[in-house]
């Protein structure tokens, strides 16, 4: 079942599209990464998500109906840009955004204390913000996104400004909401983060989807058929022809092109006359390149049109 | 009450006056409106409790001198000038007053031993002048009491012709009124507007707004906030008035010893003649109204840009109409029925500061009654207009980063639905 059904969005500013008839569908209880270059319209999505902006047409469905603002209570937002008040009291300060998710001040507090507590935090209850450390304020911008219990989480450039420790927290806590349930939605120009975490992506270009699906089935979409082999022996030599050739090589270790349609176990019969082999694997191409290739071939098309 | 524009108004509302830049405002203004009152009276009460000695060598012999709480005279036989100066020196005497012989064409001197005794020179005149008239008196064979009559104040009482006969005039209390009514507004007006737009530069630049505008709406924040500085606003003049009333108070200056209570008093009572209610209605509406009006433009402002000297070329066209209705409140209250007049009260933008200004003076006399209410439908369709104009570029400029917005790009944002 999708969670977030969204059909033809569209977007402009002041003569700008920056949306031009998004289509999507987040499906309940997944992660899904919202992938796209600086300006492709991800933080646009988001906000119009959140209701923070208004969209031109379209429809946008939140667990099977219409968005309306009611539904902004079950969303955890944590913005690209990230700001607390300073001069607030962390305890205060989380059960005040709390509230503002539309808990009760009893709630509020007993849930802040609750995960304050989880994390190591109780201590810093009655601390003003710009007290803390920037890695500690992370932490509380953190506790502030969760604290309502939301259904859905939106993350935008989640990885952005947190530092190594964070970050893993980050993801152990993700990993461990979303197995309870919880739909997760990323949204970053960093590929290689999100890459293990994800079950779905969208790739986002100048305000158009360049392509979708569950990560393997994009992967595999892309594969340029390449293979990797290693031999047993240092002195095996692999002996490229018209069919297999040679990509790279390291010592023992070669990266082999697939020029024809030939099946790998044809290329895996062909190598074997050359040594014992201990490793074979297709390589598939990371994010990444796919996101660089398919971002060149449609600013490509922009052009030619 | 949860709803989420309450807690904004609470969160903002407690950060504010538990500011400590609040709290200390909030107790030096008494402090100094007291001292405005009490420092005066004060300063009369107990600066001259030392009673001065004047020696005075009256070479006329003809002049009497008479004593009295704060001076005494003691005539000496001698004229020797540096014994007198020694005895000066030795505090037998404050100063010392030289009388001439001939006291038509003659001129007495006084000796000082520094420039600072400015109140013994005031004493020693009027008590020389004094004793010079009845000299005078004698010489001339006048009865003091038939100068006395002579002199005696002519009678003249100002009235005014009414519908219920003629009233005593009440200019004096009237332009109290007009001009204490139209500094409050402008005060208002322009420090809590100023206040309302830093509050919300203050969370565009450090951030926190994209978070709050995820979780409620913006036109919630926006009046959230502007309400919450309405009331810091209210706090802090309902304990400006409280404290200095207090100060006041504890420090004994009643009404008997106090020639400004005497005035506060008959400023009261010629407040009788004046229709009160209807001025405080009219304040109340204006303090309102215009705080809504420029409140809600200048957290436009702030919402806009996000350095304040990006603010400046903003605010400066904001308050030029405060500031133009400030210059000819003067003018106003001399002739409050005049074109100036008519039209600053009309136009919204200067209506807060000078419609109560006209009031002042009197409705169906300085301001017609379909002037009146036609200014008040001005004001609210303004506000009504403002609320609605502001609302729409405050949610387009919060999220709005880097640079400094134009006029065309505000305008575009109104017009967007």
């Amino acid at each position: 079942m999708s969670f977030i059904e969204v059909k033809d969005l569209k977007k402009s500013y002041d003569g700008h599209q920056a949306l031009k008839g998004l289509s999507l569908c987040v499906e309940q209880g997944s992660i899904y990464g919202l992938l796209g270059p600086n300006g492709a319209g991800k933080t646009t999505f988001i906000r119009i998500l959140n209701r923070i902006i208004v969209y031109d047409s379209g429809q946008i469905y939140f667990d099977g109906e219409p968005l309306e603002q009611k539904h902004i209570n079950r969303i955890g937002y944590l913005p690209e840009e990230r700001g607390l008040y300073r001069k607030m009291k962390v305890g205060e300060q989380i059960i005040y955004f709390a509230q503002l998710k539309g808990l009760t001040f009893g709630e509020a507090f007993r849930r802040t204390k609750k995960l304050m507590k989880k994390f190591d935090m109780l201590t810093w209850w009655n601390k003003k913000l710009e007290e803390l450390s920037k890695g500690m304020q992370q932490k509380v911008q953190f506790l502030i996104t969760i604290i309502h219990e939301p259904d859905l989480l939106i993350f935008d450039e989640p990885f952005s400004g947190f530092d190594p420790i964070n970050q893993e927290m980050l993801k152990a806590e993700i990993q461990e909401l979303n197995n309870k349930g919880t739909t997760i939605l990323f949204s970053t120009h960093m590929m290689a983060s999100v890459e293990e975490v994800c079950d779905s992506i969208l790739l986002l270009n100048n305000g158009q989807k360049i392509l979708e699906g569950p990560i393997n089935d994009v992967k595999i979409q892309h594969k340029q058929n390449i293979f990797s082999i290693i031999y047993q022996n240092p002195d095996s030599h692999f002996v490229e022809n018209d069919v297999f050739r040679i990509k790279e090589q390291k010592n023992n270790n070669y990266l082999i092109q697939v020029t024809s349609g030939a099946e790998p176990n044809s290329l895996l019969r062909y190598a074997m006359q050359f040594g014992e082999i201990r490793h074979f694997e297709e390589v598939l191409p990371s994010l990444n390149e796919i996101f660089i290739q398919s971002v060149q071939n449609s600013n490509l098309k922009t052009v030619e049109q | 009450m949860n709803s989420k524009w309450w807690l904004i108004l609470k969160r903002e509302y407690l950060f504010r006056v538990k500011k400590k830049s609040f709290i200390l405002i909030t107790l030096i203004m008494p402090i100094l409106l007291a001292s405005f009152v009490v420092l005066p009276v004060y300063l009369m009460n107990n600066a001259n409790k030392k009673t001065y000695k004047v020696a005075v060598f009256d070479a006329s012999n003809s002049l009497t001198f008479s004593d009295t709480k704060e001076i005494k005279f003691e005539q000496v036989g001698t004229n020797n000038m540096e014994q007198l100066k020694t005895q000066s020196e030795k505090k037998d005497y404050d100063a010392v007053l030289q009388v001439p012989k001939d006291l038509d064409h003659g001129e007495a001197v006084l000796y000082l031993l520094s420039d600072k005794d400015v109140k013994i020179t005031d004493l020693v005149r009027s008590a020389y002048q004094q004793a010079i008239e009845q000299y005078r008196f004698k010489k001339y064979n006048v009865k003091p009491q038939l100068l006395a009559q002579i002199k005696a104040p002519a009678k003249l009482s100002v009235l005014k012709w009414t519908e219920k006969g003629a009233t005593k005039s009440s200019v004096g209390v009237r332009i109290i009124l007009a001009t204490f009514g139209a500094v409050l507004l402008y005060f208002f007006m322009f420090l809590y507007g100023g206040l309302a737009m830093r509050s919300v530069m203050e969370e565009k630049v450090n951030r926190v707004v994209e978070l709050i505008v995820s979780s409620v709406r913006p036109i919630e924040l926006m009046f959230g906030k502007i309400l919450a500085i309405l009331f810091v606003a209210l706090t802090q003049f309902v304990l400006w008035g409280v404290l200095t009333f207090l100060i006041i108070k504890s420090l004994g200056i009643s009404e008997q010893n106090s020639s400004f209570m005497v005035q506060v008093n008959q400023a009261l009572q010629m407040l009788k003649h004046v229709n009160i209610g209807l001025w405080i209605f009219s304040f109340l509406f204006f303090f309102l109204t215009g705080y809504l009006l420029y409140g809600s433009w200048f957290a436009a402002i702030g919402s806009a840009v996000d350095v304040e000297t990006d603010a400046q070329q903003f605010v400066f066209p904001l308050t030029l109409p405060i500031i133009f209705a400030i210059i000819f409140m003067q003018p106003i209250i001399f002739n409050p029925d005049g074109q100036l007049a008519f039209w600053l009260s009309i136009i919204p933008f200067t209506s807060p500061i000078i419609m109560p200004v006209r009031i002042s003076f009197g409705i169906g006399e300085a301001v017609m009654w379909w002037e009146y209410i036609l200014s008040l439908i001005l004001m609210i369709l303004t506000v009504w207009g403002s609320l609605w104009a502001t609302a729409k570029i405050f949610r387009m400029g919060i999220l709005f980063y880097g640079k400094r917005p134009s006029y065309k790009d505000l305008w575009k944002w109104i017009k967007q639905k």
